[in-house]
């Protein structure tokens, strides 16, 4: 239940921010850009993620109370099973895709930010290139990923793609937020003033 | 952690320092949520599935509104120059605009492309700029090119371009 209330309310708080954000935009630009539609994307995304789950919980809960902890199977367990698998799958996708939305709209943003910034495109197209691949990798590793096994020898294999999925959305995050600013965006305001 | 060393050390005054780290750092803020997420969803660790699915909400909710939450800085910042503008006057009883530069969508009005007008900057109102920008010439009018860039309306440009009432 606690699970559930933190869920929707922070479903609520990310959708009235939003579309202030959509509304904003449309009275300071009269139309949306690139970055606006990947945070819709994102939206799209937590909201079906948030659906999915309220529909497959149970469902879910059943699964694993059955491999984690050992209770007895239920009926239709099978069924169960591999709802729940397909389940797995679906959120996952949802999830990374929603999360590389975000991403690729703060790098939208810097794009449009430093788009005459010559020397930096560089690195900018680098992280751009590394976010998209790095999204490639985090849905091909997430086969590795059922959420069932837990002792099979897929379980190796799982927990290098765990491992794998953190570190890139770590890293992809923190080099789109280190690409931001070039050291040279920023000019000390005496320095400026005196040259002018 | 690379701008925000930079935004720190740079002369801009203490509160551009924390609006500027405060919006370089967003994206850093659902790291954390990442962070506890994979510190929940390890394999070595068993784990409710309900709070698996709640850690991976939280990130997707909280990701979704970092990414909205720079906007805000709009409203404020247009209100504070909304209100600072009518109290000013300059010497000949005409309005003075304190701050003739409109905030762009992410509040940094101070931002400035080499596009804006040098008028403007010798009267020490550009704390920050894009340096690269002014290695040439702009290839537009000012008033476009910097609203292009830093999605300033460019019905606000009509103020910047013209004369200043001092």
């Amino acid at each position: 239940m606690t699970s559930q209330i933190i869920t929707w309310v922070l479903l609520a708080v990310a959708l009235a921010f939003f579309t202030a954000r959509i509304l904003i935009r449309l009275k300071v630009y009269g139309h949306l850009k690139v970055d606006d539609g990947l945070v819709i994307l994102a939206v799209l995304c937590l909201l079906a993620a948030d659906i999915l789950w309220e529909v497959t919980k149970d469902t879910a809960i059943a699964v694993q109370k059955v491999h984690i902890f050992h209770e007895s199977r239920p009926k239709n367990f099978q069924q169960d099973l591999s709802n729940y698998s397909r389940y797995i799958w679906a959120d996952a996708y949802l999830f990374f895709t929603g999360i590389w939305a975000v991403k690729g709209a703060f790098l939208a943003y810097y794009d449009s930010l430093t788009r005459r910034l010559v020397n930096f495109r560089w690195a900018w197209w680098a992280v751009v290139v590394l976010t998209i691949l790095t999204y490639i990798g985090s849905l091909f590793a997430n086969a590795f990923l059922d959420g069932i096994h837990f002792t099979s020898p897929i379980a190796t294999l799982k927990n290098e793609a765990i491992n794998y999925q953190f570190s890139v959305d770590f890293l992809t995050d923190v080099l789109s937020t280190s690409s931001n600013v070039p050291r040279k965006i920023v000019r000390p305001r005496g320095k400026l003033t005196s040259r002018r | 952690m690379i701008p925000l060393a930079i935004a720190l050390k740079s002369q801009v005054s203490t509160k551009q320092k924390l609006a500027l780290a405060g919006v370089f750092s967003l994206s850093l803020i659902i790291t954390v949520f990442s962070t506890v997420r994979f510190a929940l969803n390890r394999p070595t660790r068993v784990s409710s599935p309900s709070w698996i699915q709640t850690w991976t909400t939280i990130e997707q909710s909280v990701s979704v509104t970092v990414a909205c939450l720079a906007s805000f800085r709009t409203l404020v910042i247009s209100n504070k120059q909304h209100s600072s503008r009518r109290n000013e006057k300059n010497e000949n009883g005409s309005t003075l605009r304190k701050d003739r530069f409109p905030s762009d969508a992410f509040g940094f009005s101070h931002l400035r492309s080499y596009g804006a007008s040098p008028t403007l900057s010798a009267r020490g109102s550009m704390d920050i700029e894009l340096l690269e920008t002014r290695h040439g010439p702009p290839q537009r009018t000012a008033g476009s090119k910097v609203a292009e860039v830093l999605a300033i309306p460019k019905a606000s440009f009509a103020d910047l371009e013209a004369p200043y009432a001092v």
